[in-house]
């Protein structure tokens, strides 16, 4: 008796730290296959946001966005996160989207008034009023 | 005729002259980085954030710099969501700020190119907490570009930010915080 009391507590702690490994192993979240919460074009989100960043941010902060928009620049200088920012009606502001170094390919031979979509995760509002997305993709 | 002439040249001059005091002016960058890094025993935690919004004026020697606390970027999924959740509580503090500026602006001269090291004193400011911060910083001037490199410590304790008696020992008491900003002019 006391011997199969035994078992079961070694299988329990066996399944324990299985579960452990995993949540500790466990993967980030594939922003450019999930399925985004909004499809927004860049000007509108720069819009909601730059009126009232408080009540964007309870609608689109950690959301996956798709953005769609035309590119105001690149910004290829922090090589560790090569970034495509986009354009808005209001002359000052963009959408800054920030990609992993991985895919400055896709981006790199991009060009002002490029009219593209991406896929990313919304991280709130830079002190130029610019919406940053991170994890980006570009969608095809 | 002879007056009208020397009137626009010397109003040109004038324009000139404003616009070409670039270097004494403002300088940003949207996608400046700063890492964070906390040494123990029990395991080493490091984060880097590559969206860092700042403005640096030359003149007054001001210096503001915006971190989205969201885009900080762990290697371990579930210590992201760690940090994010449960320590700085990202979804409701989602920035974190340092206003401050540049305590001996003539150990700087921003219109030379060169390397100059000096201190920068300020507020920093992590969920509701705003504490002030003292450290040295240096600032490369090349090519009408500035580079602003600052390592300082931060104890989580002085921002509110609770550790679980749990992982205690394995985050340490006082985090190492790096920042490198790589600025170009206001146009």
């Amino acid at each position: 008796m006391a011997k199969k009391i035994v078992y079961l507590l070694l299988i329990l702690a066996a399944i324990g730290a299985f579960i452990g490994y995993r949540m500790w192993n466990k993967p980030h979240k594939d922003i450019a296959n999930a399925k985004e919460d909004f499809f927004i074009s860049a000007s509108a989100l720069s819009k909601e946001y730059n009126a009232s960043e408080e009540s964007a941010n309870a609608k689109y902060l950690e959301k996956v966005i798709s953005v769609s928009g035309k590119v105001s620049e690149l910004q290829l200088e922090n090589a560790d996160e090569p970034t495509v920012a986009l354009a808005t009606d209001a002359e000052d502001k963009t959408v800054q989207c920030g990609f992993k170094k991985e895919f400055l390919n896709d981006i790199k031979n991009l060009k002002s008034g490029d009219n593209i979509k991406i896929k990313g995760k919304c991280d709130g509002m830079d002190m130029f009023g610019g919406v940053v997305l991170t994890q980006c993709s570009l969608i095809k | 005729m002879k007056t009208k002439l020397i009137l626009m040249a010397g109003i040109l001059t004038l324009v000139s002259a404003f616009t070409t005091n670039q270097e004494m002016g403002k300088y940003f960058t949207k996608n400046g980085k700063v890492s964070f890094f906390s040494n123990t025993d029990m395991e080493d935690i490091k984060a880097d954030n590559n969206k860092v919004s700042s403005v640096l004026d030359t003149k007054s020697g001001k210096i503001a710099v915006e971190v989205l606390v969201k885009s900080f970027r762990f290697k371990k999924a579930l210590m992201e969501e760690h940090f994010n959740e449960n320590y700085l509580e990202s979804t409701k503090y989602p920035k974190a700020k340092f206003d401050g500026k540049i305590v001996n602006l003539n150990e700087v001269n921003f219109a030379k190119d060169g390397t100059y090291t000096t201190a920068i004193s300020g507020n920093l400011t992590i969920k509701d907490k705003t504490n002030p911060v003292k450290t040295s910083c240096t600032f490369t001037v090349k090519d009408g570009k500035i580079n602003g490199k600052t390592v300082f410590m931060v104890a989580p304790a002085d921002y509110n930010i609770s550790i679980p008696g749990v992982v205690k020992d394995k985050i340490a008491k006082e985090i190492e915080i790096t920042t490198d900003l790589d600025y170009e002019p206001m146009k």
